[in-house]
């Protein structure tokens, strides 16, 4: 089953890791550089197997690669950050390499629900040190 | 400066061999990184670094993840806003501070947090701004306390854009103070002092500007000295000065620098900015550049900057300075506004009163009372 990113998050490459955010429930999760390959690699065409066929390594896959790139995607299903619906993409983008030597686990190393966003002084009239010029009472 | 603060810049700036005292008292440290909106910066200097406790090491990189993913919001808030301007036929507004340098100046945009992105459009195209705005959804934060108060007295509109209205921009049609406060520039000279901007990332087409490092300059010294005042200055805007300095200072043009902070009045708040980076950080400053700006200890500038360095001022204080700031007019008008803000105002000022709000004219009233009469009391002990 092909997946692709859904319309509600955003996201950015942070050195190796990718930081996702659910724009809606405001949550922030963070991908290792392993989960970060396959993440871009969501574009509504591609499932386990078809990333499966894209890994080329020197040496054989392990067994348990399968497993872990299903849990992956069932990780990301449950956080509502992908979509399986709709078509995929008319035209695919090619993966790139895979960042590592050799097969390690995507994984979602890192989870967080991103509070008090938004540090402007409009949200805080007069009650914070660099706000202390809002005039308001 | 105290030593969490020295130990802190030391970190940031790579001198902190120096300045650490023994032992870190890490909690203490992040902290106050934390509370100077540095923590994420920290984190990226202190990543690798054995002796960073765990639960500290989490907690600033629990901060980078917070920055990175409200700058995502932000900026993406931002290209929503700016998608239609070139049908519109308005030019391209300019991004001022954090929204300008985090994806700019700095090496990774969340190591730059921000509250808003600060955006400087001309004065005569506010309204089709506004206009524009209204149009792809985002509204006004707060309503203005009187009609007309806003162009009057202030100097930008706070706009709340995303899922739940919690980014905002702030459109700017003046910087530092209202036109009618001494501390405000001329804001066409900074329009004209612009280049292009580095969006975050290639996909975000949107157009828009940036002050020049020597505009920049200025701006930033002003913000944090006239604007905030050096007692509740972050030393997140000096480390936007520092690394400012470092890696576009030979673009600085510094004659230029020195005569407009002259004719802005803002001779005072570049050299406080200046020396504070310096101390800071140990930014190497141009050779005599302080000397040269010759400041007045008794002129207006330098006066301001004085008491807005007082860490006791209060917020009567502050609203006592800004309204003699604005002039006796136009003072009068603002103090108006605040004892009797219109109906919408107070409705948003006090969700909680429900019906009740118009009885929240007393509360606000006595506080105002209350909070004067302290910082009268205060005044004159101290005097």
């Amino acid at each position: 089953m092909g997946l692709r990113r859904a319309a509600h998050v955003a996201w950015r490459r942070v050195g190796g890791e990718t930081v996702v955010v659910h724009l809606r429930n405001k949550k922030i999760f963070v991908l290792n550089p392993s989960g970060g390959f396959f993440w871009h690699g969501l574009d509504g065409a591609r499932g386990t197997e078809e990333f499966l066929k894209s890994l080329t390594f020197h040496d054989p896959l392990p067994d348990s690669a399968s497993g872990r790139i299903e849990a992956f995607l069932r990780d990301l299903r449950e956080a509502d950050l992908v979509d399986a619906e709709g078509p995929p993409d008319e035209a695919p983008a090619s993966l790139p390499e895979f960042p590592l030597p050799t097969f390690i686990p995507p994984e979602l190393v890192w989870q967080q629900e991103l509070r008090n966003f938004g540090t402007s002084c409009v949200f805080m009239a007069g009650s914070s040190g660099p706000c202390d010029t809002v005039p308001t009472t | 400066m105290a030593s969490d603060e020295g130990e802190l810049a030391g970190i940031l700036s790579g001198f902190e061999g120096e300045s650490f005292s023994q032992p870190i008292d890490w909690r203490a440290l992040v902290r106050r990184a934390v509370d100077e909106r540095v923590a994420p910066l920290l984190f990226w200097k202190l990543a690798r670094d054995p002796r960073l406790p765990e639960c500290e090491r989490n907690l600033l990189r629990s901060e980078l993840y917070r920055a990175e993913a409200s700058n995502l919001i932000l900026y993406r808030e931002l290209g929503r806003l700016l998608e239609p301007l070139a049908e519109a036929g308005l030019k391209p507004p300019v991004l001022l501070k954090g929204g300008a340098l985090a994806s700019s100046l700095y090496e990774e945009v969340g190591h730059r947090p921000m509250g808003d992105i600060d955006l400087l459009v001309p004065r005569e195209e506010l309204d089709r701004w506004l206009e524009l705005a209204g149009k792809a959804s985002f509204r006004r934060l707060s309503p203005e306390m009187s009609p007309g108060l806003d162009r009057a007295i202030h100097y930008h509109v706070a706009l709340a854009g995303g899922p739940e209205s919690e980014a905002a921009i702030e459109v700017h049609y003046g910087l530092i103070a209202g036109e009618s406060d001494w501390r405000a520039p001329d804001p066409r000279w900074f329009l004209e002092r612009t280049e292009t901007w580095r969006a975050p990332t290639d996909a975000d087409a949107y157009s828009a500007r940036q002050l020049d490092p020597t505009a920049h300059l200025l701006y930033l010294s002003a913000h944090a000295m006239l604007q905030h005042g050096g007692a509740s200055a972050r030393m997140i805007w000096f480390y936007d000065i520092h690394l400012l300095l470092s890696r576009w200072g030979g673009r600085i043009r510094w004659s230029e620098a020195l005569e407009q902070a002259r004719v802005f009045h803002w001779d005072a708040a570049l050299a406080a900015a200046l020396e504070r980076t310096r101390a800071l950080f140990r930014t190497p400053l141009p050779p005599g550049g302080l000397e040269e700006l010759k400041v007045e200890p008794a002129g207006r500038g330098a006066r301001e900057v004085r008491r807005r360095r007082d860490p006791g001022r209060s917020r009567a204080d502050v609203v006592w300075s800004e309204l003699r700031s604005v002039g006796i007019g136009r003072g009068f008008l603002w103090a108006l506004g605040i004892l009797f803000p219109r109906p919408e105002y107070m409705r948003w000022r006090y969700p909680e009163a429900g019906r009740l709000w118009p009885a929240f004219y007393p509360v606000r009233w006595a506080r105002v009372l209350r909070e004067g009469s302290r910082a009268l009391l205060r005044k004159r002990t101290a005097g």
